[in-house]
């Protein structure tokens, strides 16, 4: 009879919507699911307006604060990961195709009426290339774009409303030059495309992780959430098993429109395998001082043909999932790629068996040490992001 | 004696006293001036000598009651025996008394014109023109020098205990602070230095008037009073002449009837004047009429009529009927039960009236009224105080107090406001939990505060001793993000080199032609400046940035205004200041600019239940605590807040918070809706409950770093936090080295002038107790006025050092061949040679005795290199040593051997 470690993790969706999805993950350490979640709201890379230049703006908010809150418009940004460079690793001056968007905002109110400016006045346009400057290397971006990349989400979509960003009123006028990048929330939570993730094991508390306070009645006072059906209730007469853990997890991964929620679950899985691969790449013996100089960046990915690791690429490492071999154009639901999804115990869609691949060296065998070293290898990153800015 | 037995006899008695002083026309009789003194000077507010005769009368009464202990004496700290200095009657008397010397100054300068012979023709309109013309009419600068001072120039005081203090600017911090000061009410400067605290005492008397609630903490407590929120003060003086009828026609006897038996019978007086007198009895049944009357709109008595029926007692209140009508009164409406009508009560009546707070407490065999709300008595601000009643009382006065320095929206029209300073908060919220009165104020359109999901957890330690935890995310979406706006007016009039006519300026604004506008040498000021000299609506503006240029014309060339602020600012708006006309040329500016406030480490915010803290940390969102809907706190803050402050009307807040942002409701937070039968908690909770939370508002939570389930359960709620105008911005101070003093050569202090932080006894006192010897020295010498002095060692003095002029290695041979000792750098101790030389000089004379040898007696000096010198020199005078001292401590030598005492350092 295999024991509780040695089964394969598993993950049940049991609800997916278009901004949402609802997944059990199971048989996995708490320090992973945790993990799973930290990754999925702080470094999965998005776009958003980062610069804004203001030719005209005679409403009544000042300059910053509309640039603040064109910031927070949430902008369709399905495969980031290969469809626009981060402007510091991009070869180009201030900014170029490759690795910025451009959308214009020109609104300007003739109506007796309060206007809205919304987020469907944003138009992308194609980002200007100064003839004089050198050309950046061209490279493989532009071709991984979408059709709707870079377009503010619900644009032109009926039933979603837009987001507001300014009420005008006659005479007003608004018009500015908006620059998307590419970053990730622990920079700024622009770039978060997580709204919230709920996270919740254990939910009779049979582990004793926590206490119900309660004044009369603990039934009365303490309405059980909707995963404690997932889970016996404890019996009367049942031992508190001291050795017990934790490992069915209860995720709700509900996104702001950027990214679809599997994507931003895929990525978050591949992320933290970047994460891992190049803990183990520093924690391995350098041969020789050419790898350590290629290491500079503890949180970068690691670019594919990099040797040391997983002996594929990172498609083929994290799991069959992805047959299609590329990422999905579209963000939107594709329940067919997520393998079986709702139907119950099939754990086909990203679950990786313990033989598969190359990868296995990348974290399979070594999860243990891997997970428990995660989150103290997580700080010293944290303060070359310049978190605590 | 008893000489005066007629009227007349009396009043020309009293004119001949009192004319030296009373400064009346000459020719006026004894008798008219007696008449005039009584008229102006005893009972003003009677017309009639017989009124104020009977007034006189009726005091003399009281007085022999009060001494007899039949009555106890009236309390003047009591709002029950005050009115309100309104500023109209004090900008009437202001007026009038500016007139009267106005008059007076007429007649000293047609007196004067008479004493001195100058023909004076009364029947010619030419010379009153003359002397009319003469005279200064100016009022209007006596009022507006009141106004911008608020001292009062005059030359009877007014009758007032104060000459200054009286205006105050109305702040328009908030909408909050603004509304009080129009609502506040200040007991007056005298009382704030007396060392009694008897005035400051909150009376029952003040009940419904004066708010309990809002007053200030620290020196003006319960001086500076804030008008209840449904007190008004009455300015308008009431139609009363028909009511001495009205009431004799109801049993009351006349005043002048010509006998009453005083014991029997209470005294009835309309505005300090006896109209007459009634039995116990009658007088009640008296009050009684007049309420009906005055409610019901009946006999034309008006509303605003307060009827103080103070009834016999023994050793209480001298008893009577008092009715009043004047203005300056304070008056409130309540629900007068009999007839269920609206009734105004003042606080004299108020003491002997019996008003229910709630319906459910009228005692019908008591009562007569009862309120109309039992918020009634608060101010507007208490009654802005969600959950007031749950709370311990100074929390709800601190509440008053940081509701006024909140950073909030002061004003709706910000575009067309030229205030110097105003903060705003940008994301301002309408906050879920608010008193029925919010709306009612239409408070939502002044937003205050932010509604913030608040977590009561000690996490971290970084929420240690109030300071709270801010969510790095919530921070980067706007979280309490403010502005500030602040304004600078450029007049070029003021400018140095402006021409004193008004007609042609010589400067102008704009930019000159040696000022290159393109090309590779284009000015720096291009960035900001527009080629009209104005900077651009808009423009960053970095400390001592140019902000406006002008062209002078005697130059030809063009200078520049620099931005004074230190921090970054953009330019807002920019005015134009002209003449009303608007044909004079552009010569003033007026420069609104905007500061952004994010918040930052060390800002100052707060609930509103005085729980005030600072920020300590952003935290990023990932490493706060979650609950298992992943919903993460904006604040955390510490639960050590909560025993010993006992706000628990933040807990309710918070609670009742959660439940509406889950339900979508506004709750409502109006205090003294709640019963101990019918609890808030269990109304809340209920809702929670509803919305699948746990009754008391706890809920489990996660450790966002380890996904670890917390071994307590959290309070999690949303409460609506207030930024205070405090920020860091404005207070840090840092200095490493800087200016100094140049009398001392110590740090200057002040923030503006980068100087330091004092040292001082105390923390000199903690270093020492701890030993920290080093750190000590470091502190109060080397990083302060470190210096090093040569002192003698023969004589320890440190203000007696001399130079001889030599170069290093030198020694000098004087007249008397001896070698002068010095210093290598040929410093000596001025009074130790001195006496030295002195000494030699005694002891030559008297070795010399007999021979008459006597020395040429110049001065040669020789300067020999000290290789070159033998014999030793002699130790008097040079013996001088370098030593450490303060730099102060030279400056006390010097100034205590000015005053004769020599300061003898020991050197070992």
């Amino acid at each position: 009879m295999q024991t509780q470690e040695d089964l394969e993790p598993t993950v049940r969706i049991r609800e997916l919507k278009k901004d949402r999805v609802n997944f059990v993950l199971g048989n996995v350490d708490l320090a992973f699911a945790n993990s799973l979640r930290r990754v999925v709201m702080a470094d999965i890379p998005t776009v958003a307006i980062d610069m804004v230049e203001i030719e005209v703006n005679t409403t009544v908010l000042p300059d910053e604060f509309i640039a603040h809150r064109l910031g927070m418009v949430p902008l369709n940004s399905s495969n980031c990961e290969e469809a626009i460079k981060y402007t510091r690793d991009c070869t180009c001056l201030a900014g170029c195709p490759y690795c910025s968007l451009m959308l214009h905002l020109n609104v300007a109110c003739h109506d007796d009426n309060t206007m809205d400016v919304t987020s469907d006045h944003l138009d992308l346009v194609p980002f200007p290339t100064d003839p004089e400057q050198q050309n950046p290397e061209p490279g493989e971006e532009l071709a991984q774009r979408g059709e709707l990349f870079g377009q503010p989400v619900g644009k032109h979509e009926p039933g979603v409303p837009p987001v507001l960003i300014c009420k005008i009123r006659k005479g007003q006028e608004l018009k500015m030059k908006c620059t998307a990048k590419k970053g990730i929330a622990k920079e700024h939570a622009k770039w978060s495309p997580c709204s919230a993730v709920s996270f919740e094991y254990d939910p009779h508390n049979k582990l004793r992780h926590t206490t119900h306070w309660y004044e009369k009645s603990i039934k009365e006072e303490w309405p059980l959430s909707e995963n404690a059906l997932e889970e016996e209730p404890p019996r009367e007469d049942e031992a508190f098993d001291f050795n017990a853990k934790p490992n069915k997890f209860y995720f709700e991964v509900e996104t702001d429109g950027s990214l679809g929620p599997q994507e931003v679950v895929m990525r978050g899985l591949a992320e933290l395998q970047t994460k891992l691969a190049n803990l183990i790449l520093g924690l391995k013996k350098q041969p020789d001082g050419e790898i350590l100089a290629n290491d500079p960046q503890v949180n970068g990915h690691v670019p594919a043909a990099e040797p040391s690791w997983a002996g594929g690429g990172q498609q083929s490492a994290w799991g069959a999932g992805a047959s299609t071999g590329g990422w999905p154009t579209t963000s939107r639901g594709n329940a067919s790629q997520w393998g079986s999804g709702s139907d119950g115990g099939a754990t086909s869609g990203w679950a990786r068996s313990g033989s598969d691949g190359g990868a296995t060296s990348g974290w399979g065998s070594g999860s243990a040490t891997a997970a428990a070293t995660t989150t103290g290898w997580a700080s010293p990153s944290r303060q070359t992001n310049g978190w605590n800015s | 004696m008893y000489t005066m037995h007629i009227g007349e006899q009396c009043l020309e008695y009293l004119g001949d006293k009192f004319r030296v002083i009373l400064n009346l026309p000459e020719d006026w009789s004894n008798a008219a001036q007696g008449a005039w003194l009584l008229q102006k000077m005893v009972l003003v507010h009677l017309d009639s000598p017989r009124d104020k005769f009977r007034m006189l009368i009726f005091m003399l009464r009281k007085l022999y009651a009060t001494v007899s202990g039949a009555c106890c004496a009236d309390n003047p700290d009591s709002p029950q025996h005050q009115e309100v200095l309104l500023p109209g009657s004090l900008y009437g008397m202001i007026i009038k008394e500016r007139m009267e010397e106005i008059l007076n100054n007429i007649r000293s300068s047609i007196s004067t014109d008479v004493r001195n012979g100058v023909a004076v023709d009364f029947h010619d309109k030419r010379y009153f023109m003359k002397i009319l013309s003469k005279i200064n009419f100016d009022i209007g600068s006596k009022l507006s020098n009141f106004l911008a001072t608020g001292n009062l120039v005059s030359p009877t005081g007014l009758d007032l205990q104060q000459a200054s203090g009286f205006t105050i600017i109305a702040e328009k911090l908030n909408w909050q602070r603004y509304i009080s000061h129009f609502r506040c009410i200040h007991r007056g400067a005298f009382f704030a230095e007396l060392k009694t605290t008897t005035v400051r005492k909150l009376l029952p008397e003040a009940w419904g008037f004066l708010c309990p609630v809002h007053t200030p903490d620290g020196s003006p407590c319960g001086l500076l009073n804030h008008l209840s929120r449904t007190c008004r003060i009455v300015t308008s003086p009431l139609s009363v002449a028909h009511i001495p009828a009205l009431l004799a026609a109801h049993g009351m006897t006349q005043a002048f009837t010509p006998s009453i038996d005083g014991g029997r019978n209470i005294c009835v007086q309309l505005d300090g004047r006896v109209i007459g007198w009634a039995r116990p009895a009658v007088a009640n049944q008296l009050a009684n009429n007049l309420r009906i009357w005055k409610t019901e709109e009946k006999q034309e008595v008006p509303l605003d009529l307060e009827i103080g029926l103070v009834p016999e007692s023994k050793g209480g209140q001298y008893p009577g009927l008092f009715l009043f009508s004047t203005r300056a009164r304070m008056m409130r409406p309540v629900k007068y039960l009999p007839n269920g009508r609206d009734d105004q009560v003042g606080p004299f009546e108020q003491v002997y009236m019996d008003i229910a707070c709630t319906p459910e407490e009228i005692d019908p065999s008591i009562c007569t009224h009862v309120e109309h709300d039992p918020t009634n008595f608060l101010s507007i601000l208490a009654n802005l105080t969600p959950f007031s009643d749950f709370n311990q009382s100074p929390r709800n006065i601190y509440q008053c107090q940081m509701g006024k320095q909140t950073m909030g929206t002061p004003s709706t029209a910000l575009q067309h406001r030229t205030d110097n300073k105003l903060y705003r908060l940008q994301t301002g919220q309408s906050p879920v939990v608010r008193p029925a009165l919010h709306n009612t104020y239409a408070m939502d359109a002044f937003p205050n505060g932010t509604n913030a999901v608040v977590a009561v957890i000690s996490y971290t330690g970084y929420d240690m001793e109030d300071a709270m935890i801010l969510n790095k995310s919530a921070h980067e979406r706007g979280f309490a993000y403010g502005t500030v706006y602040k304004s600078q007016i450029i007049d070029l009039k003021d400018v140095r080199g402006a021409s004193k006519s008004t007609s042609a300026p010589s400067l102008h604004f704009g930019l000159g032609k040696d000022i290159v506008t393109s090309g590779e040498k284009t000015h720096s000021c291009i960035n900001i400046l527009d080629g009209d000299g104005l900077p651009g609506v808009g423009v960053k503006l970095q400390p001592g940035d140019y902000i406006a240029a002008y062209i002078d014309d005697t130059t030809g060339r063009t200078k520049f205004v620099r931005y004074k602020g230190d921090e970054i600012a953009y330019v807002d708006q920019v005015r134009l200041l002209g003449s009303d006309a608007g044909d004079s040329e552009l010569q003033k500016l007026h420069i609104t600019l905007r500061i952004t406030r994010s918040p930052v480490i060390g800002d100052k915010f707060s609930s509103r239940h005085g729980q005030k803290g600072v920020c300590s940390q952003k935290w990023p969102a990932v490493d706060m605590p979650f609950s298992e809907s992943g919903l993460q706190p904006d604040v955390i803050i510490n639960p050590h807040a909560f025993p010993s402050r006992m706000t628990i009307g933040m807990l309710v807040e918070s609670m009742a918070g959660k439940a509406g942002a889950m339900h979508g409701l506004a709750q409502d937070a109006t205090p003294f809706k709640f019963t101990e039968k019918d609890t808030a908690i269990n109304y809340f909770g209920e809702q929670l409950l509803a919305a699948g939370y746990n009754y008391y508002g706890n809920e489990p939570m996660y450790s966002g770093i380890t996904g670890q389930e917390f071994a307590a359960d959290i309070y999690l709620g949303v409460v609506y936090y207030q930024r205070l105008r405090h920020m860091v911005l404005d207070k840090f101070q840092v200095r490493t080295t800087g200016p100094v003093d140049p009398l001392t050569r110590q740090p200057v202090k002040g923030r503006k002038r980068a100087g330091g932080i004092r040292f001082g006894e105390m923390e000199r006192d903690a270093l020492i107790a701890h030993g920290t010897s080093f750190l000590l020295q470091d502190r109060l010498m080397n990083c302060s006025d470190y210096s090093t002095a040569w002192v003698c060692r023969t004589c320890g003095s440190l203000i007696s050092l001399g130079y001889d002029d030599i170069s290093l290695g030198e020694m000098v041979v004087g007249n008397s061949g001896s070698l002068k000792p010095t210093g290598p750098g040929g410093e000596y101790c001025r009074v130790c040679r001195a006496v030295a030389e002195q000494q030699e000089e005694y002891e030559r004379q008297a070795m010399a005795t007999g021979r008459h040898l006597q020395r040429p007696q110049a001065d040669i000096r020789v300067a020999i290199s000290s290789q070159q010198v033998l014999r030793q020199a002699a130790s008097k005078g040079g013996d001088l040593d370098v030593v450490a001292i303060p730099y102060v401590f030279r400056y006390l030598c010097a100034e205590l051997a000015s005053m004769g005492i020599a300061v003898s350092l020991e050197i070992q």
